[in-house]
């Protein structure tokens, strides 16, 4: 009896068979985040530099109250949240051109559609590398064009005024394919039958576009936004190859002011408790629009 | 008439702007390419030149050093034992997700996504500390434990999607005919999603080989990959463009050729099967 009831366990026959599947993977997953979430807790509520470690003490929630009142802290939350807005309405307004293209007769679609999504399978050390040199003062492609036209060669990535421009124009070229990719499998998907009887009731095409085709690609649109939101989030490995934060602070997002706290100043109690912020954004962020996005035909 | 020829207007006008937007995507990589097979002059040369004769000695001096060669066999190492290891304790998770009754099953998917969308850099503060402390600093073990947090996640969304596309009447079949709903896995529905399979497992291999900020802090000289191999082109030898653009061609290769043989999942993946 008890034999049989193994053995139909093991073959999976069993109700609860999915336990036996299911509950090693979800354990080590478990262990993997949680014991590291809860380590950077106990580090965060902590002032313990690396280089001084006989001053490590508890200071319970200073740290917070100073993550939260850090200029620079603040300055990094606005670069990101700038970069982000502006990198995100650009790839979506160029990606739901390109998609609406894409969707139309094109000569050499299948090789179009490969060229196209280069940019977003290349190692983004390397994309960060490439543009580094496009964008390089002296013999920069880029700058040379640009020094053709107003007879000035721009230190684009040099100057705080366009450093962030240069890293947009980046993040738009690598990943605006993306969005226009699943934009255009859910244009691909539309019903024609609306599409009939809005061309009898003789509509234009921007009426078309705004009434119809708009609400109908809306979710699309927001699976699109929030991917991309996560991503330029925790954006941080272009900045590294490619400007380190500067010139000065101009390109230093939460990431990579994290990072420079925990690797370079050593302040590893200060960095913990900007992640357990950063964490808390993340988790508000998914469960709040996540969880509506992914999940509708769950329920 | 009018609107025959409006409609070709279109057509074109759509080709000139798709096509033009696919020049502007292949231009940087084209750009990339033709510079590693430049001499040091040419490399340099203001305006960039187009024509000009051919030479490997990028691609010998990046291969020639040591440290390259070393980086791409850890980036292989541990891209693979990540692939492999997410698949074992995945493809089993997915299958009770997909076919069993597994209670809050939408908290188990959204706990799952919440570790996928965790930044790199929460990951990488307190594991550095933990890794110092229990000697799994610069090892593969080490970062084969922090890339599977990303990818099992990755996997399993992914193949209970797969899963799940594969009629649930076809195992059934099999186990009136007195198969046990393993052998039916292995011998039906397994089969049926060899693809599916294989898709995650190389999308899982990208997202390790392109990987830069874990393998930036959590690995030693020893075990460092190529990203960040790559990136100390840069520190030691100046900026000697013709390697960097050699060594870039090697890295992003393997990337690129698996991304365009699984094209066809490639968004499917990239959002975690949310657009199909």
């Amino acid at each position: 009896m008890n034999k049989e009831k193994i053995k139909r366990l093991v073959t999976l026959e069993s109700e609860s068979s999915w336990k036996l599947l299911f509950y090693p993977g979800r354990w080590i997953l478990l262990l993997l985040t949680m014991v590291p979430t809860i380590y950077a807790f106990w580090l965060s509520i902590q002032n313990y530099n690396l280089a001084k470690p006989t001053q490590r003490s508890f200071v319970l929630l200073r740290n917070y109250l100073n993550v939260v009142t850090d200029s620079r802290f603040l300055g990094a939350l606005g670069t990101t949240a700038k970069f982000t807005v502006c990198s995100l309405a650009l790839e979506l307004v160029l990606g739901m051109l390109i998609a609406h293209c894409l969707a139309k007769r094109i000569y050499g679609k299948e090789i179009v559609q490969i060229i196209i999504m280069l940019p977003m399978i290349m190692t983004p050390v390397v994309v960060g590398l490439i543009w580094k040199m496009f964008y390089d003062a002296e013999f920069g492609v880029i700058s040379y064009y640009i020094s053709a036209v107003t007879g000035k060669a721009p230190n684009i990535l040099g100057e705080s005024a366009s450093s962030l421009l240069g890293l947009i124009v980046v993040d738009v070229w690598e990943w605006t394919p993306y969005v226009a990719l699943i934009l255009l499998a859910a244009i691909q998907s539309l019903p024609m039958e609306p599409y009939e009887a809005v061309k009898v009731d003789g509509a234009s095409a921007v009426q078309t576009f705004r009434y119809l085709t708009l609400p109908l690609l809306q979710p699309a649109i927001a699976v699109a936004v929030m991917f991309r939101f996560m991503d330029l989030f925790k954006w941080m490995d272009t900045i590294y190859i490619m400007t380190g934060g500067g010139p000065g602070t101009s390109t230093e997002t939460l990431s990579y002011y994290a990072y420079m706290n925990n690797f370079k100043f050593l302040e590893v109690g200060y960095a913990a408790a900007m992640c357990i912020v950063m964490l808390l954004i993340v988790l508000f962020i998914c469960n709040t629009i996540g969880k509506k996005l992914l999940l509708k035909e769950e329920s | 008439m009018g609107l025959k020829n409006k409609n070709r207007i279109t057509t074109l006008l759509c080709n000139v702007f798709i096509w033009g937007c696919a020049f502007l995507c292949a231009y940087p990589i084209f750009w990339m390419i033709t510079t590693a097979f430049k001499d040091r002059i040419d490399a340099f040369t203001v305006p960039p030149t187009y024509i000009f004769s051919p030479h490997l000695d990028n691609f010998r001096a990046v291969l020639s050093s040591g440290n390259f060669m070393s980086a791409y066999k850890n980036s292989l190492i541990i891209s693979v034992s990540t692939c492999l290891l997410a698949l074992l304790l995945g493809i089993p998770m997915a299958y009770a997700l997909a076919r069993y009754k597994v209670r809050n099953k939408q908290g188990i998917m959204m706990w799952l996504l919440s570790t996928k969308m965790a930044p790199a850099i929460l990951i990488a503060v307190p594991y550095y500390m933990i890794y110092q402390k229990i000697g799994l600093m610069g090892t593969y073990i080490g970062m084969i434990i922090v890339y599977l947090i990303f990818n099992l996640a990755f996997t399993v969304w992914m193949l209970k999607g797969f899963i799940e596309s594969v009629p649930v009447e076809l195992s059934e079949a099999a186990r009136v005919d007195g198969a046990a709903r393993l052998t039916a896995f292995f011998r039906v529905e397994a089969p049926l999603m060899k693809g599916g399979i294989a898709a995650t497992a190389i999308l899982c291999f990208i997202t390790v080989w392109n990987e830069f900020l874990l393998a930036l802090v959590l690995t030693s000289f020893r075990t460092q990959t190529t990203p960040v191999a790559i990136q100390n082109f840069i520190s030691f030898e100046g900026i000697r463009w013709g390697e960097i653009a050699a060594a870039g061609v090697l890295v992003a290769a393997p990337a690129v050729i698996l991304g365009i043989a699984v094209r066809k999942y490639l968004i499917t993946g990239l959002t975690m099967g949310a657009v199909k």
